[in-house]
């Protein structure tokens, strides 16, 4: 006969069935971890839920005298505008696209660099190489984007002004869209391999030393101790984080996009993503109705997307799955 | 007996000019004069009976672009001259570099304003359809408003009105506004180019300056960015053509032949041939290195390039005097302005009335004070001159001919220099001592001044509002870099681009405006 109970994955891999424990039982005797949770459920709750009654705005023509709630409903009407723009498959193209790029190197730059800093030795080099590697992650996109212009400006660019100075050619990256997802991917893992590979350093800190030192006593090199005890290690840790990042793959980096690439049309082709989309709708057209018809096409999508991630995770490994 | 003649003359001559020049304040606005240009017009609260002022009421007023070094001492002005009314201003500035985005954020957000600067280039129809304006029917504005229901151009209320309800009050003055280029004339003296008459000789001075002296120094011939809207108003202008109907990026057209167009005649902009071969033109002076390469990147504007001294050449209406005279503090550096059309004798465009309007917001907690205080900002002399001009003696001084001049702290706050004066101006005081350069250029404008028969005309988008955001986004798309001329080929880039329009829905926009300029001309 099974028992009735509440099935819990252990991080070891083991499955306990917990009997029903009344609520009250467990606010008695963890209301101070639940005190302590409180402010983030409150967060999560004015942020994130109450805002979600905001959808109905899709599905209406917005008028301020109406408001969100009582504005006049047209059904589908600001989705049939999207369609007939005729933009949505190419922004989510780029969307996905970029997110792909950005997830995938930023695993293997990420994690490259916590595993290089791990192995070095000198106490000084390391701790200035992990200093500048953080830095970048505290200039904003704004800051950044001003400098790649000083940069890369056609006429008086550094970039240009050197190649010119040394016989070369000038390279006009503001009127070359194919430049743009290197030099946008190549931004962004420049900003956040130092601040992504913190989570791994402190995953490399955590692990157990007798693996590596029973590795050393067997002979293994430094290649061989990172291929079989640090890489696995860290495994845990990778898929949670790109798990969580799979979730917002429909989410792009509005900032890196919008301050970088500016509102140059010539360049939307290849930079063009949902966020940049929708803030065009609402800025530039000030329409609310298309700009959340969007942003609901994108939390679908983003739902979808983290919905099926999970359940192949629990399907292949039912351990490193989010839920 | 001679001295009490004398006396008695003395004293019928002071009566005569007391009246000559009537100081009016009667209790009703029917006792007003109705010349408010040459008289005073000091308005009571006995004018307004239908307003409630018997709780203090402050309006919020929100204005575009940046604050005027002295707008405290205005504001406090205006509040000591409101008093009498219960009523007080506060005044927020959504300034130049946040307008575009907080505009509409400010009044979806429900903040609370009561006045609002808008205009036709101002988002004022888009908002309008969203609601975010009081509409006024005639028996408000009586009622509420009773200096511009007595002093308003009628005329004027037609270019805001919308199914029979003004969404907003524009100004009262009526002006040319021309175009105009200025120039470096220190750098066209050094190259040997003389007066310009004429685009060729614009466009000749622009060749020679990016082939000359923007290799040797950096300066631009031009501060070519974002979309080169100054250019395309100058061709456009040059072939008297006006505007139907203009928001955002759609701007549908005629040619104006001296009467009001048929239907036909109406086009998309951007779909005729002068737009084509301005296209064109534009990619030849792109590919001379007129602008920079980057100019779609440039944050950098027309004006800022032309006022810091980084390029040559400027474009715009009237205010190009101000960057000129900026630019001219520099050692050595000397400009000029050119009416590129005179010869031509091209059409100078009135401005439209609606060109400046203030709203009184949807979401405002008391219409009919909101009103009042519009009311007085327009036509009550002195609050109106202080909006306008500043505070006498201090930013200017007048004299009874209303005829003013600058001070020495004129700079705190220029004539006309914000946005609530630019929907509160009469046009009845004028600066005196004009430098003869800017005052030749104006009397010319005046001489070949023509207003738009088609201001009247309000399109109203919303049955076809989906393919009217759909072409208006794809124009958006394509219209900084054919303005611009960075594309590799001009007309295949601009077929692509109307192309796209075509299967967006412009047929339905275009049967739509017909339809409706139709209904109108026939209800004229």
């Amino acid at each position: 006969m099974k028992k009735k109970g509440t099935v819990i994955h252990t991080n070891s891999g083991d499955r306990i069935v917990s009997s029903r424990i009344p609520a009250s039982k467990v606010f008695r005797k963890h209301w101070l971890l639940l005190l302590m949770l409180l402010p983030a459920v409150v967060y999560v709750l004015i942020f994130c839920y109450v805002p979600m009654s905001g959808l109905v705005l899709a599905f209406e023509k917005y008028q301020y005298r109406g408001g969100i709630y009582h504005s006049p409903w047209i059904g589908l009407q600001n989705f049939k505008a999207i369609m007939i723009d005729g933009k949505l498959p190419g922004v989510t193209r780029n969307t996905i696209l970029y997110n792909i790029a950005f997830i995938f190197l930023g695993v293997v730059f990420e994690m490259g660099s916590a595993i290089l800093l791990n192995e070095l030795r000198n106490r000084y080099f390391k701790k200035i190489a992990q200093s500048f590697m953080f830095l970048p992650y505290f200039i904003s996109w704004v800051v950044a984007g001003a400098i790649m212009y000083n940069i890369f400006n056609y006429e008086r660019g550094i970039w240009n002004s050197i190649a010119v100075v040394l016989g070369g050619s000038r390279f006009d990256v503001y009127n070359t869209p194919t430049a743009w997802p290197f030099i946008l991917v190549f931004l962004k893992l420049w900003k956040q391999t130092g601040y992504g590979s913190v989570v791994y350093l402190a995953a490399i800190a955590g692990m157990d030393q007798e693996m590596f030192e029973a590795a050393d006593i067997d002979g293994a090199n430094a290649w061989q101790k990172i291929r079989f005890i640090t890489i696995p290690s860290l495994t845990p840790t990778m898929m949670v984080l790109v798990l969580m990042a799979i979730g917002n793959i429909f989410r792009g980096d509005f900032g890196l996009f919008y301050q970088t690439v500016k509102s140059s049309a010539l360049l939307q082709p290849s930079t063009d993503i949902i966020d940049t989309y929708v803030f065009r709708l609402l800025i530039n057209n000030a329409n609310i109705g298309v700009s959340a018809a969007v942003g609901l096409y994108q939390s679908v999508l983003c739902f979808i997307t983290i919905m099926i991630c999970n359940k192949l995770v629990k399907i292949t490994n039912p351990d490193y799955a989010l839920y | 007996m001679k001295t009490k003649i004398t006396a008695l003359i003395l004293t019928l001559c002071v009566l005569l000019s007391c009246m000559a020049a009537v100081t009016a304040s009667a209790s009703g606005v029917a006792d007003l004069p109705d010349d408010w240009r040459t008289n005073v017009i000091k308005a009571t609260p006995d004018m307004y009976p239908d307003t409630d002022l018997s709780k203090p009421y402050t309006v919020k007023i929100y204005q575009v672009g940046d604050k005027p070094v002295d707008w405290d001492k205005i504001q406090n002005s205006l509040n000591e001259q409101l008093a009498p009314f219960n009523t007080s201003i506060d005044t927020v500035f959504m300034s130049w570099a946040d307008v575009g985005t907080m505009y509409s954020l400010n009044l979806a957000g429900g903040a609370d304003i009561d006045l609002i600067f808008t205009a036709p280039w101002e988002y004022m129809f888009t908002e309008a359809a969203k609601g975010s304006f009081f509409e006024m029917d005639a028996d408000f504005i009586a009622k509420y408003m009773p200096l511009a229901n007595k002093y308003q151009a009628p005329e004027s209320w037609d270019e805001t009105r919308i199914n029979g309800k003004n969404i907003a009050v524009p100004c009262n003055r009526m002006a040319p506004e021309g175009r105009l280029i200025a120039i470096r004339t220190d750098l066209a003296e050094k190259y040997g180019i003389g007066e310009l008459k004429n685009w060729d000789d614009f466009k000749n001075f622009l060749l020679t300056i990016a082939e000359k002296e923007t290799p040797e120094s950096g300066i631009l011939a031009f501060g070519g960015q974002e979309n080169n809207t100054a250019f395309w108003e100058l061709w456009y202008t040059n072939e008297n053509w006006f505007d139907a109907y203009f928001t955002n990026n759609l701007r549908f057209s005629f040619p104006y032949e001296g009467k009001v167009p048929a239907a036909e005649d109406i086009k998309l902009a951007w779909e005729t041939d002068l737009f084509r071969e301005f296209c064109r033109e534009m990619k030849t002076l792109a590919d001379a290195g007129v602008w920079s390469r980057s100019a779609l990147n440039e944050t950098v504007n027309q004006w800022q390039a032309f006022g810091a001294g980084k390029s040559a050449s400027i474009e715009w209406n009237g205010t190009v005097f101000t960057y000129m005279k900026e630019v001219e503090k520099n050692e050595g550096v000397t400009t000029a302005a050119y009416d590129l059309f005179k010869e031509k004798g091209t059409l100078v465009t009135a401005e439209a009335y609606s060109n400046g309007d203030i709203a009184i917001a949807a979401g405002c907690a008391n219409p009919e004070r909101a009103a009042m205080v519009l009311d007085l900002l327009k036509f009550d002399t002195a609050m109106n001159h202080t909006v306008v001009l500043g505070i006498e003696g201090d930013h200017y001084n007048i004299d009874e001919n209303r005829i003013y001049t600058e001070t020495d702290n004129t700079a705190s706050y220029l004539p006309d220099g914000n946005s609530l004066s630019w929907a509160t101006r009469n046009g009845d005081v004028e600066k005196a001592g004009v430098p003869e350069r800017e005052q030749v250029i104006y009397d010319e404008w005046k001489r070949r001044m023509t207003a738009n028969p088609l201001t009247a005309f309000i399109f109203d988008p919303s049955p076809v509002q989906a393919n009217a955001d759909a072409v208006d986004s794809i124009i958006g798309d394509y219209y900084g870099m054919l303005g611009l001329g960075l594309v590799d080929d001009a007309d295949a880039k601009l077929d692509e681009m109307l192309d796209k329009c075509y299967k967006a829905g412009l047929q339905d926009i275009y049967d739509e405006l017909y339809k409706q300029y139709n209904a109108w001309l026939a209800a004229r």
